[in-house]
């Protein structure tokens, strides 16, 4: 019985029910809320988008790059300069910003094919910092160290903030469902067989050069739609919000909320972003809380907080059942991109 | 025009090759990487900065300053990472630097100022520039300090590994970890005595560069993905190569601001990374391995 009732639970946590209901009630709640505070949460629900795609590549495929802040910046400097300057409408915009997001991310993929670990780290850093330093010295499209105003996206007679809040939701439940699903197939699992042992992925027939360009295309992709929205957001798109900073925050959240489980990108930009509005203007606490905190769950947790959340709630169903113990399933010895079996639910 | 992009390119370079030493001698004897490092030379310079400015005392305080800090930095890093420092763990250790780096740079902001406070350095030394062939090359004496600085380290460096015996032994694990606890190495001081002279070369390169720059608390990361590029240049695992490697990535960052654009000169120490990287991943003078990268 109490099995039955563990499988129902389980079933019930990897149904989409779940997520399309959370997303309706945090919709419900958001029209509600203050144009500030929803500018944050709408804020949080672009970043879940982008960490879902950031995870693919560093937590399921294990490909350690630096360059998805870049790709995100690309994405939102594409969708508001075509606006700005061609006076194209956002919708094909932002279309043709993911098309080139991903053509990019695609491209980047090349030296991971020939490189991996620290090498591609430094590489695909070396990348970001290049694509930065043309954001501001191609001053004469993309306004340069002082940004520029992109224009909101407007609908249903809902003010802009309203309007990118539900289109970002809507996207972001979508791409989450999506990605979810995707890891369940065959096609998916390749991923994770590539992230575990490349050889061994090899030897059973995958394709490893083209699940990694897949692998970089479909995270580049996600990166291109939220950097898109994030503009949208924003209404005023500038490099700093693309630089190495934003990307160890992403990294941060990542490894906060779990790396390589679904759940934990949607904790982790909920927990980082929320700290990071309460610690927005002090002098270097900011940096000093986040550094620490990125040591220490790599070092005591380095499965991140989903795995103790799943459990909270597996295990209430489990704890009928008589020494059936929840295992937390971190151990200090364990580094967050190894000998991991792959868990998704949520 | 040539003669003093020249000297101007090698003595940055030399400060590139400092860091670069840095970089070797942490992935020879632990086989990590440190985010970390460049901002601990951001410590270097701000330290220097302390005494010299705010204290008003000599270079040589100044000098004493930062290799107490740099080798409480590097014990105190030691202990914070030991139990990653494993070949196993590369990925996880990578990720805890970068956390170290995010904190020592927070720290920086919450003693010597915020975002957009740049702070200058005296010079070292006053004087006028040395003029050799009759005036056709002239050094500026800031940037001969630097350079005879840059020199007696690795001079220091050389001979540390060549005659003392925790340099051997700093060999002996580079070369066979296991082998080299077999025998009784007590391999965890040799991994900490690699981070702590890692850490004490990075901030002396950050005290010598101090006074020929503005330091600003963001101004580590930057330095260290050039001090790293000179690194993978030079072959990553090469003492010598770390320093030639340093002048050629300093030499060329002028070459292009003097002769291409000055805003070109941070992009092509991006490019020559990327094309090291993918090219050459094992640099000038990098052991030929079958696998290497």
């Amino acid at each position: 019985m109490p099995e039955k009732i563990m499988k129902h639970a389980k079933g019930w946590l990897n149904s989409p029910v779940l997520p399309i209901l959370i997303a309706v009630l945090v919709g419900a709640f958001g029209l509600t809320l203050n144009p500030y505070t929803l500018f944050l949460l709408t804020r949080i629900v672009i970043f879940v988008m982008l960490i879902v795609g950031l995870n693919i590549m560093l937590g399921y495929s294990g490909q350690f790059t630096f360059a998805h802040a870049a790709l995100f910046g690309v994405g939102a400097y594409t969708t508001g300069l075509l606006q700005v300057h061609l006076g194209l409408p956002f919708v094909p915009s932002i279309m043709f910003a993911v098309v080139l997001v991903t053509a990019a991310g695609t491209l980047l993929a090349l030296p991971a094919l020939r490189i991996s670990g620290i090498h591609l780290a430094i590489a695909t850093l070396a990348v970001a910092q290049a694509v930065t330093w043309v954001l501001v010295n191609w001053t004469d499209v993309t306004f340069g160290a002082g940004g520029f105003r992109a224009p909101s996206l407007r609908m249903f007679g809902m003010d802009k903030t309203q309007t990118i809040f539900v289109v970002s939701l809507v996207l972001t439940t979508a791409v989450y469902l999506l990605v979810r699903q995707l890891l369940t197939t065959s096609f998916g699992r390749r991923f994770i067989a590539i992230r575990d042992n490349q050889v061994a992925a090899a030897a059973n027939g995958v394709h490893v050069t083209r699940v990694k360009a897949q692998a970089f295309a479909i995270s580049a992709a996600i990166a291109g739609l939220s950097g898109g929205l994030y503009s949208s957001l924003l209404g005023f798109v500038a490099p700093e919000s693309f630089n190495l900073e934003q990307m160890i925050l992403m990294k941060i959240m990542v490894v906060v909320g779990g790396i390589g489980t679904m759940l934990g990108s949607v904790i982790g930009p909920i927990v980082v972003l929320t700290l990071q509005e309460w610690l927005r203007d002090s002098e270097g606490w900011l940096e000093i809380i986040f550094g620490g905190m990125l040591v220490a769950f790599v070092l005591f947790l380095p499965r991140g907080l989903a795995p103790l959340i799943l459990n909270a709630i597996t295990g209430k169903f489990r704890s009928q059942s008589v020494d059936d113990a929840p295992q937390t399933g971190q151990s200090l010895n364990a580094a967050p991109s190894e000998n991991r079996k792959d868990e998704e639910a949520v | 025009m040539l003669s003093v992009l020249l000297t101007s390119g090698i003595a940055n370079g030399l400060l590139y090759g400092l860091i670069a030493l840095g970089v070797v001698v942490l992935s020879k004897a632990a086989n990590a990487v440190n985010f970390s490092q460049g901002d601990l030379m951001a410590v270097g310079g701000f330290v220097s900065y302390s005494v010299i400015s705010a204290a008003g005392l000599g270079p040589a305080a100044a000098i004493v300053a930062v290799l107490v800090v740099s080798v409480v930095a590097g014990i105190a890093s030691f202990l914070i990472l030991r139990p990653l420092m494993k070949t196993e763990h590369v990925m996880s250790l990578l990720i805890a630097t970068i956390g170290l780096s995010f904190l020592v740079k927070g720290l920086i902001r919450l003693i010597w100022g915020g975002q957009g406070d740049y702070l200058a350095v005296p010079p070292l030394v006053q004087g006028p520039p040395l003029i050799l062939f009759g005036g056709n090359v002239i050094i500026p004496l800031q940037y001969l300090v630097m350079m005879a600085g840059a020199a007696v380290i690795i001079l220091l460096f050389a001979a540390f590994f060549r005659f003392t015996r925790l340099g051997l032994f700093m060999r002996s694990v580079a070369d066979n970890p296991r082998a080299a606890q077999i025998v009784g190495i007590p391999t965890q001081l040799v991994l900490c005595s690699a981070m702590v002279l890692s850490i004490t070369v990075t901030a002396i390169a950050g005290f010598l560069l101090a006074p020929a720059t503005l330091i600003f608390p963001d101004m580590g990361f930057a330095l260290f993905l050039k001090g790293f590029a000179a690194a993978i240049i030079g072959g990553i695992n090469s003492l010598p190569g770390a320093i030639v490697g340093g002048i050629l990535l300093g030499v060329c960052e002028v070459m292009v601001s003097g002769y291409v654009s000055s805003s070109a000169q941070e992009l092509s120490a991006f490019v020559l990374i990327f094309v090291a990287l993918i090219f050459f991943p094992r640099g000038i003078f990098g052991a030929r391995k079958t696998r290497s990268v």
